[in-house]
């Protein structure tokens, strides 16, 4: 492994949905039980709805006030006529509004990996859940709690009954660390613009931002790859000749499942590759403030141990990863890596702890600061890579 | 819940939303325009223009682009020079139509931001009202249906825009290219049956919503209620004026439009011929007559003020009186530019009006009149009215002599003679006939002739004026009187010298003449007499073409009694025939024009002359019929109860419970079955997308050919696996992971 590593991301990681929320996601119990909530709500409006005039609603109603002033003082039936009519525009505006929420409902879904200045999408599930009518032009409002951004998405096609859309957003994170997705209003102006209704605040989501991907060259060449007793060893197999088979563990690919062993033995049985048996290298990372006093470089180190930890996985050559004062997680499987990126993502320097030394394994790579915003990362002596 | 794959039905692009928000707007514009050319012929210049500016713009959304944004800028300010120019040569309400119709157009062609095209709908709206209450026609009714329609559209059409608009990446720019026809096409292809039935009910609801409202608004009645947008077009039409000219009645009765329509209370013996009295003319003058200007300066008098039996003269009022109904209640309809003066049959106890500060009384002549003609339609209603021919005359009534009982009113008359001594006061307009010695011999002559030198009263003279002017006249709407020859110039003398035929208004003024030379105060009286009958809504339909001119004579008891001198008639002086049926002795005019009539007259009930007596009658009849809904239902469910009781208590035996058990195993598997059919009605309705795709259909019944060839074929039949499986996935699997369907039943034909 040389130069400069592939910046594509290794994760699969599966969709994180949230809870379907919104009028639809509610309806439950019987049908006369929602009536008592409908007319429940129309009484006592559920906290955060809210339905406000327009500027154009406004011009109605002023229109509406000078129109029946004018039917209340002349007794002429076409004003009356007229002001039925904008009367009847405004309820049924209310009503119709109601009914395109009713049955609709949304969760957030997260789509993973967020990092640092990569583009991350968010996504929002609509559903229709109404029997016939379909709903339209609904906006949702985001917000990004930490970064402070805010957004808006529209429904901008129709939704019919029983169908479910998916919405998506993109953001570049500015930042490592924990952030809250929200998305703290729905509104809609259907069907006529006279009246904007919300709905207030609906979803929310944590999602980890993990250090940013950065350029650095690793030399690694000189190490042995001869595995030692004790040490530990990757299952997820991949590569090189088959040398036996064995039972399958957690965290086995199920690519490597061996079917026809399996079925002769009744037991789950996987292809052992002499991949599993290479070395690889341990990770160690020591967040201590008399090492790291520079902020910027404590984010070099955490976005080069994530980089590291990244490419050495998909190298097959990652066998375990550590926090100073942690114990040394082996890093089997593809959750292994995110759990440490996931730990990356909020590692903030620690006191002077003195907690732990690097595990007495061979091809441990630690890392000490280099001039002033440098990081070196050393496989024991030997610098092997440098940031 | 997995995301939907079913395949989307197409939708409009933003290109074609915003292109067919600029057709909408295009026909909200056309119709908003439309009715300002009912309004007046003023109009047709302005509107012509403006329907032309926005038929182009229309049909060429480009060329609008293509003017520059400083013409438009500078558009307004032109607009508002026009409308203050046109202000200082015209009245207000021309001026606003004329501004209202250029910001109309400037809006079509130049939309901008959505509160822009707010102003649009409204601009279009202003103008639609002030058309509508100018014109309170029944089109009025149609054009705000339409108006509804597309506004709704119009909107829901921009909120979609607003919402594409938003996702998109760059403003759409481009629709204005596309071809407005090419579009329709494309509507035609999006239109889907849901949207079709949601759209209509949405329609339908608005307008019944509309409809409760509009019933349920409280009318509450202001005093001095203020004259909105009345706008004269024209004036009233002569014969039905102040002063009439001989001929100008005949002229009226070219037109056959309808002038008045008359909802007549129901169950009265009606008058066989109704005269409808408009104008009371009691001053001749060349051939012409007129009411005398001391008698027309007797209008709007303050009549309290006078001795006269004030308890004789009807009420104007606003208030429905509490006995209408027993003595019966007519509502008048009389379109705008009749006349000033509104029609009626007889004596009557009180005019109803929504407004009785626009009506003046004048209880000498019997007149009843708007203080301006009205452009619009004016409806009243009228109780208590007598149709024994004869009018009540509050002041002649006092039975003596006037000066000795009406000193005030003759000493106000005196003073108008004296203020010009050469005319003729009322009361003696009534005796005056000329003042030149040879007229005034002439007809001395025919009196005597008439009558044989015998005292006659009012009545008789009446009889014997009519038959010896039928006698020597007959009928004819066309009259050429010949050039005037010696002393007599004056036109009827001559049209009786010359035994001339001609129409009504020769005879009513010739034996108004002879009539007076008598000694028998009369006067001519026009209107309408007759009318048709609307055998769809039953109403009197009065048309132009029914106007006519009669007299009435002063029977010296009080009373005018009425005098159709024309022949034909059989109002000579006697009590007109009553028809005891009411309305059924009348001939229906059942045809097309008839019927379209009928709606409108439907509009004119229901919706110009609701009010609140209105309303309170409809909250009755609301209360009525639930009240009796219920009670129905009570006697309904005890008698049902008192049946079943009944029934059960009869003797039971094996055959009759045995066909209950199988009735009631019946209805249980028919109600079942309903519940079964209505659930997949239900499913192809909700999902007709689903099942309408032809993809899947052409699979379906390529499927259902293969199974019939493999049910039918003599050897067992081999079909490629691969190929059935990709047309059931056509027919049912999720669009996203069809195989081509265009290869797919290449290769089915191929295999059938």
């Amino acid at each position: 492994m040389n130069g400069l590593l592939s910046s594509a991301t290794v994760s699969t990681a599966p969709l994180r949905e949230g809870a379907w929320v919104g009028p639809g996601a509610a309806e439950s119990g019987s049908r006369l039980r929602r009536w008592g909530q409908f007319l429940r709500s129309m009484v006592l409006p559920p906290k955060g709805h809210r339905v406000v005039p327009t500027k154009s609603g406004l011009m109605l109603i002023v229109l509406a006030l000078g129109i029946g002033m004018a039917a209340y003082s002349t007794s002429s039936n076409i004003l009356f006529t007229t002001l039925a009519l904008l009367l009847s525009t405004l309820i049924l505006s209310g009503i119709i509004s109601w009914f395109n929420f009713k049955g609709t409902c949304w969760r957030l879904v997260a789509q993973p990996p967020f990092r640092v200045n990569q583009e991350a999408v968010v996504a929002l599930d609509v559903a229709n859940r109404k029997r016939f009518l379909p709903t339209y032009s609904l906006w949702f409002d985001f917000r990004l709690r930490e970064a402070g951004q805010n957004l808006r998405i529209h429904l901008s096609d129709r939704l019919d009954s029983g169908q479910t859309t998916r919405l998506e957003w993109t953001f570049r994170p500015a930042s490592r660390g924990v952030e809250q997705v929200e998305m703290y209003d729905v509104g809609s102006q259907f069907p006529f613009g006279f009246l904007k209704k919300h709905l207030g605040g609906i979803a929310a989501m944590t999602v980890r931002i993990w250090p940013e991907r950065i350029p650095y060259t690793f030399d690694g060449s000189h190490t042995s790859v001869a595995r030692f007793r004790g040490q530990m060893a990757r299952r997820s197999g991949g590569a090189g000749d088959l040398i036996s088979l064995r039972k399958y563990q957690p965290g086995d690919s199920h690519r490597q499942i061996h079917w026809k062993a399996t079925a002769r033995s009744r037991k789950l049985m996987i292809r052992q590759l002499a991949a599993e048996n290479h070395g690889g290298f341990y990770i160690f990372l020591d967040p201590s403030e008399g090492i790291w006093k520079s902020g910027p470089q404590f984010e070099t180190l955490c976005s080069l141990t994530a980089s590291l930890a990244e490419d050495l996985f998909r190298e097959n050559l990652l066998l375990g990863a550590a926090v100073c004062g942690e114990p040394m997680v082996a890093v089997r499987r593809l959750a292994d890596l995110e759990a440490f990126l996931d730990r990356l993502a909020v590692l903030e320097p620690m006191a002077e702890t003195g907690r732990g030394d690097p595990p007495p394994f061979r091809h441990v790579i630690t890392f000490q600061p280099s001039s002033t915003r440098g990081v070196h990362a050393y496989i024991g002596s030997q610098k092997a890579a440098t940031a | 819940m997995p995301i939907s794959v079913v395949r989307k039905p197409p939708r409009l692009s933003l290109a074609e939303l915003l292109l067919f928000k600029w057709v909408l707007g295009g026909f909200l514009a056309l119709l908003a325009i439309w009715m300002v050319f009912h309004v007046d012929p003023d109009f047709w210049m302005t509107a012509g223009v403006a329907t032309v500016l926005v038929l182009a713009g229309l049909l060429r959304p480009d060329l609008p682009a293509r003017v520059p944004d400083w013409v438009w800028k500078g558009i307004v300010p032109v607009i508002l020079v026009v409308f203050l120019f046109r202000l200082m040569t015209a009245d207000l309400i021309p001026a606003l139509i004329t501004l209202n119709i250029w910001l109309v157009v400037y809006r079509t062609l130049c939309p901008g931001s959505r509160r822009e095209e707010m102003q649009f709908l409204l601009l279009c709206l202003l103008l639609i009202v002030v058309t509508g209450v100018l014109l309170v026609s029944l089109l009025f009714g149609l054009q705000l249906l339409i108006f509804t329609a597309l506004a709704m559209s119009y909107l829901f059409i921009v909120n979609l825009a607003e919402s594409a608009a938003a996702n998109a990446e760059k403003s759409e720019k481009q629709w204005r290219h596309l071809n407005v026809f090419f579009f329709f096409r494309r509507f035609g292809q999006v239109l889907d049956f849901k949207l079709v039935v949601l759209g209509t009910l949405l329609f339908f609801t608005i307008m019944g919503v509309s409809t409760l409202l509009f019933m349920v608004i409280p009318r509450v009645q202001f005093d001095g209620s203020i004259s909105f947008l009345d706008f004269n077009r024209g004036g009233s039409r002569t014969g039905f004026s102040a002063n009439v000219s001989l001929g100008e009645v005949v002229r009226i009765t070219e037109d056959t439009s309808i002038a008045l329509r008359v909802d007549v209370s129901p169950g009265m013996a009606l008058p066989e011929t109704p005269y409808w009295r408009m104008v009371v003319l009691d001053e001749y003058s060349r051939g012409g007559m007129r009411i005398s200007a001391s008698a027309a300066s007797t209008m709007g008098l303050d009549w309290d003020a006078l001795p006269i039996r004030r308890h004789e003269l009807p009420v104007i009022t606003r208030e429905q009186g509490p006995t209408g109904d027993a003595k019966g209640r007519w509502s008048f309809f009389l379109e705008g530019n009749v006349s000033q003066f509104l029609p009626y049959l007889g004596t009557f106890e009180r005019l109803v009006h929504r407004d009785p500060g626009e009506l003046t009384a004048n209880p000498v002549l019997g007149l009843y009149s708007l203080r301006r003609i009205s452009g619009s339609l004016t409806s009243y209603q009228i109780e208590g009215m007598d149709f024994s021919g004869r009018i009540h005359d509050p002041v002649l009534a006092g039975g003596g002599p006037l000066l000795a009982q009406l000193d005030p009113f003759i000493s106000m008359l005196e003073e108008i003679h004296d203020e010009n001594p050469r005319a003729v006061a009322y009361p003696q307009t009534l005796l005056q006939t000329f003042r030149g010695r040879l007229h005034q011999a002439y007809l001395e002559d025919l009196v005597a002739e008439i009558t044989g030198g015998r005292e006659m009263t009012a009545q008789e003279f009446s009889r014997a004026a009519t038959r010896w002017l039928a006698s020597r006249h007959s009928y004819s709407l066309s009259v050429t009187l010949p050039q005037p020859e010696g002393p007599f110039r004056d036109p009827v003398i001559r049209w009786m010298q010359h035994e001339l035929p001609g129409h009504c208004e020769f005879f009513a003024v010739a034996f108004t003449l002879l009539a007076r030379t008598a000694g028998h105060p009369t006067r001519v009286v026009t209107g309408f007499k007759g009318g048709t009958w609307n055998g769809f809504e039953n109403y009197f339909m009065v048309r132009n073409s029914d106007a006519h001119a009669w007299c009435e004579i002063y029977d010296g008891e009080g009373y005018w009694i009425r005098v159709d001198p024309t022949p034909g008639s059989d109002e000579v002086g006697g009590a007109p025939v009553l028809m005891a049926g009411g309305t059924d002795h009348f001939l229906a005019d059942n045809s097309m024009a008839a019927y379209l009539d009928s709606l409108r007259m439907i509009w004119y009930r229901r919706i110009v002359s609701f009010d609140q007596s209105s309303q309170v009658q409809v909250m009755r009849g609301v209360r009525d019929f639930f009240v009796r809904s219920y009670q129905k239902t009570v006697v309904l469910l005890e008698r049902a109860g008192s049946l079943f009781v009944e029934w059960l208590l009869r003797p039971w035996d094996v055959l009759r419970m045995g066909y209950w058990v199988l009735l009631t195993l019946a209805g249980t598997a028919l109600f079942y079955l309903l519940q079964w059919v209505w659930k997949h009605a239900e499913a192809r309705l909700l999902h007709s997308g689903r099942f309408e795709d032809p993809v899947r259909n052409r699979a379906g019944r390529y499927l259902l050919r293969l199974r019939d060839m493999a049910r039918t074929a003599a050897e067992p039949l081999v079909i490629d696996e691969r190929l059935l499986d990709d047309l059931h996935r056509l027919r049912y699997g999720a669009a996203d992971t069809w195989p081509d369907p265009a290869e797919v039943f290449r290769r089915v034909r191929k295999a059938l």
